[in-house]
C-alpha cells in the first residue's frame, strides 16, 4: 500500500515536471532536429562528402559531443555541464572527450542541455547507416587487418556498431574520418587512453599509409 | 428550461470556445469538418519546396499542392562556383519528382493572384486552387530601372545572374570570352537583398577563374554600401589569394554605387565617375516576388511583414510568407534561413489546421562562401524568437575566425559542399 502511494507520488511529480513552464516553452525534438538535417542529412544520414551522419549515434556520444563543442572555450563550464548531464540516469556513463571544430562550436552554444538531450534521443533512435562511396579495393585487405588488430575491440561489427558510445566508423564519409583521425593524431581531439595508445602504435608501425587503408576499409563495409 | 447535465454543459462550453476561436481568427480545426485540409504553396525554391514537403511529412492527411512556374529549379547557392569554373552548371538543376513521390501535388503553372475572400489561388493556366492555408515562397523580383537604364533588356547585356539559370551561363560566357587584361565590374546593391555575402564570393570565384586563364584581368566591385557580410574574412581572402586582382570601392567613395548603366558603351556611372568594363554584372535592388506583390502581402518596402513565430502575414491572415520574400527580422535572406523558416512555418500551418497553437520555434542559419577551392569561410547562427516576438534573435553563432589554419579553411570547403549535397536532398530529394 505504502509502495503504491509512493509510485503515485513519483508519477505526480513527473507530471508536474513535464508541465513546468520551462518545459512547455522548449521546442519539440522535431523542431530542434529539423534545424540539423539540412546540413547533416535527411533523417540524420549525410549525403556527404564530409559532414558526418548523426543517425545511430548513442545519446551519450551525441550529448557529450555537443557539450564539448558548446564549451570549447570554457573548461569550467564543461565540467559543470557534464556533472549536470550525469545526474540524469540515462547519461550516468557519459564520458567527455574534448574536440575542436570549424562551425559546431559556434552552433552548439545556441542550445541548452535539455535541448541537446532532446536532439540526442532522435538520433539515438535512428539506425547507423551505410553510405555509398568510392574506395580503393586494393587497400581494403590491409585496412581490415588493421581494424581487427587495433580497433575492433571497441568499434565492433567492422566499425558499424555504436555500442559503448563509440563513434560510428563504417558508414561515415571518408573525408570525415580522415579529419577525425588527423585531429586525434595532432591533438585537436581527445581520445580515451586506450585509443590513444592503439592509435600511436598503429601510426608508428604502419604510418599514414596504414591510416589510409583503414579509411578504405570503413568505406567498403556493408551491413 | 434547459437542463444542464454534465455532458451537454461540456458540449456547449466546447461550442462557445469554437465560436470565440473562429471570431478571433484563430486556427479553426478544419480536420473536424471531414474533408482533408488544403495547403497550397506557391514557389518551389529553397523555402517553398521545404514547406510543401514538411507539411506533408508532419501530417499525411493534409492535401498539399505546390504551384511552380518552372520545370526545374536552379539553386543560387553554389552558382558562383560555376563562374569560377569549378562546378558544372547542370549540378545546380533540380526537379520536382522527389516532392511528388512524397505525396505533394506539383502543378506547373504561374500563380497570378490570390482571392483572399474565397481562399483561392489563380494561375495563368486559368485554374483555381482552394486553400485553407496558403504559403507564399516566391523569392525575389528585381526593381528594374531603379538603376537608370537597367531593365530586363539591359540584363541580357549586363547579366545580374542573381537568379540562377540562363543568366548564370550568360555571365560565365562573357567572362570566358573577355580579353586578358579586361575588367569585370560587379555592382552589389544596398541592403536588404538576397544572399548578402554572394557578391563578394562571386568576386573570389571570378578572380579564381581569371587568375588561371586571364591573369592580367581585374575584378572591380563598385558597392552601394560601406559594409558587407563577412567583410573582414573576404578582405583577408582577397589579399591572401587575389592580391591586386580584386578592388572594392565602398559606397561612400562613389556617392552610393552604380546609379546608371549604358549598355551601348559598356560603362556604368556612379554619381562621380564613369567606369568602362568588358563584363558588367549588375545586381539590382530587389523586392518580394510577383505573387507577394499582387496578393497584397508586401508592404511599402516591397517585402512581406510576417508574425515571426508562424510566418503568417500580418496583412492577410491564413497566408504565410517565407524565405527571401519575407521580413524575417533578424535573419538574413539566405538559402539555409529559408529552409529553417519553411520548417517553422510548416509546423505552424499543421498546428493551426489541427486546431492547435504553434509551439516554440527554433531557427538556424549556416552559410558558407568559397574563396578558393581549398579556402572556405562561413557564418552560422542559432536563433530564438524574442520574448516580445519583435525579432528573431541570434543566441549563438559567428564567423570563421580570422587567420584560421589552412586545414580549417580546406575543411570548410568540404563542409560547404556537404551543406549543398544535404540541403538539396532535404529540399528536392
Amino acid at each position: 500500500m505504502f509502495k503504491r502511494l509512493f509510485i503515485h507520488a513519483v508519477a505526480l511529480f513527473a507530471v508536474a515536471v513535464c508541465l513546468s513552464p520551462a518545459q512547455a516553452e522548449m521546442a519539440t525534438e522535431e523542431m530542434l532536429t529539423n534545424t540539423c538535417v539540412a546540413c547533416h542529412g535527411a533523417g540524420g544520414v549525410s549525403a556527404g562528402p564530409a559532414i558526418p551522419s548523426l543517425s545511430g549515434m548513442t545519446r551519450n556520444y551525441f550529448a557529450t559531443a555537443m557539450l564539448s563543442y558548446k564549451y570549447d572555450d570554457d573548461p569550467e563550464g564543461l565540467e559543470k555541464a557534464m556533472a549536470e548531464l550525469e545526474k540524469d540516469k540515462m547519461y550516468e556513463d557519459a564520458e567527455m572527450f574534448t574536440r575542436e571544430s570549424t562551425i559546431m562550436g559556434r552552433l552548439a552554444k545556441g542550445y541548452t542541455l535539455d535541448e541537446i538531450k532532446r536532439m540526442a534521443e532522435v538520433f539515438a533512435a535512428g539506425e547507423p547507416s551505410i553510405v555509398k562511396q568510392s574506395y580503393d579495393r586494393s587497400k581494403v585487405g590491409l585496412g581490415e587487418e588493421l581494424h581487427e588488430e587495433y580497433c575492433d575491440k571497441c568499434h565492433a561489427d567492422g566499425g558499424l556498431s555504436p555500442e559503448d558510445d563509440v563513434g560510428l566508423l563504417a558508414g561515415q564519409w571518408t573525408h570525415y574520418l580522415e579529419f577525425t583521425l588527423s585531429d586525434y593524431l595532432e591533438g585537436r581531439r581527445q581520445a580515451p587512453k586506450k585509443m590513444r595508445t592503439k592509435l600511436k602504435e598503429m601510426h608508428e608501425e604502419h604510418g599514414m599509409a596504414g591510416m589510409q587503408s583503414l579509411l578504405h576499409y570503413y568505406a567498403s563495409v556493408k551491413k | 428550461m434547459i437542463q444542464f447535465n454534465r455532458r451537454n454543459f461540456i458540449k456547449s462550453a466546447g461550442a462557445a470556445t469554437a465560436v470565440t476561436g473562429a471570431a478571433a481568427g484563430l486556427g479553426f480545426p478544419l480536420i473536424a469538418s471531414g474533408a482533408a485540409s488544403k495547403v497550397v504553396v506557391v514557389g518551389g525554391g529553397a523555402a517553398g519546396a521545404i514547406a510543401a514537403r514538411y507539411v506533408k511529412k508532419m501530417n499525411k492527411a493534409i492535401d498539399v499542392t505546390l504551384i511552380e512556374a518552372n520545370e526545374h529549379y536552379h539553386t543560387c547557392f553554389m552558382s558562383n562556383e560555376v563562374l569560377g569554373g569549378e562546378r558544372q552548371f547542370k549540378t545546380l538543376r533540380f526537379g520536382y519528382k522527389g516532392l511528388a513521390r512524397h505525396g505533394v501535388n506539383v502543378v506547373k503553372a504561374k500563380a497570378t493572384g490570390v482571392d483572399h475572400k474565397k481562399k483561392m489561388v489563380t494561375t495563368d493556366a486559368g485554374r483555381k486552387y482552394k486553400f485553407d492555408r496558403l504559403v507564399l515562397a516566391p523569392g525575389i523580383d528585381f526593381l528594374w530601372n531603379k538603376i537608370e537604364n537597367y531593365d530586363e533588356a539591359a540584363s541580357q547585356r549586363m547579366p545580374h545572374a542573381w537568379k540562377a539559370g540562363p543568366q548564370t551561363t550568360l555571365l560565365k560566357k562573357q567572362i570566358e570570352s573577355m580579353s586578358d587584361g579586361g575588367t569585370v565590374i560587379i555592382a552589389p546593391p544596398a541592403n536588404p537583398f538576397r544572399c548578402p555575402p554572394g557578391p563578394y564570393e562571386r568576386a573570389c570565384q571570378i578572380a579564381h577563374y581569371l587568375k588561371k586563364h586571364k591573369p592580367k584581368s581585374k575584378v572591380l566591385v563598385i558597392d552601394a554600401k560601406d559594409k558587407f557580410s563577412k567583410k573582414g574574412l573576404f578582405t583577408q581572402g582577397w589579399k591572401d589569394r587575389y592580391d591586386g586582382m580584386i578592388e572594392w570601392m565602398a559606397g561612400s567613395e562613389t556617392g552610393g554605387g552604380v546609379v546608371a548603366v549604358h549598355s551601348s558603351k559598356n560603362t556604368v556611372s556612379t554619381e562621380l565617375d564613369d567606369f568602362p568594363a568588358e563584363v558588367i554584372n549588375v545586381i539590382p535592388p530587389q523586392k518580394a516576388g510577383h505573387i507577394a506583390q499582387v496578393s497584397g502581402c508586401a508592404d511599402d518596402s516591397g517585402w512581406c511583414p510576417v508574425h515571426l513565430d508562424t510566418f503568417e502575414s500580418t496583412r492577410h491572415p491564413g497566408v504565410h510568407v517565407i524565405g527571401d520574400a519575407s521580413i524575417a527580422t533578424g535573419m538574413p535572406k539566405s538559402g539555409y534561413a529559408a529552409n529553417s523558416q519553411a520548417k517553422v512555418c510548416a509546423a505552424a500551418v499543421v498546428a493551426s489546421l489541427g486546431g492547435k497553437s504553434m509551439g516554440t520555434p527554433s531557427y538556424v542559419n549556416t552559410c558558407y562562401s568559397i574563396v578558393a577551392p581549398d579556402y572556405g569561410i562561413s557564418v552560422a547562427a542559432v536563433y530564438r524568437l524574442a520574448a516580445d516576438k519583435s525579432k528573431i534573435s541570434k543566441v549563438a553563432g559567428g564567423l570563421t575566425p580570422m587567420d584560421a589554419s589552412d586545414e580549417a579553411r580546406r575543411r570548410e570547403v568540404l563542409y560547404a559542399h556537404s551543406w549543398f549535397e544535404n540541403i538539396v536532398v532535404d529540399t528536392f530529394g
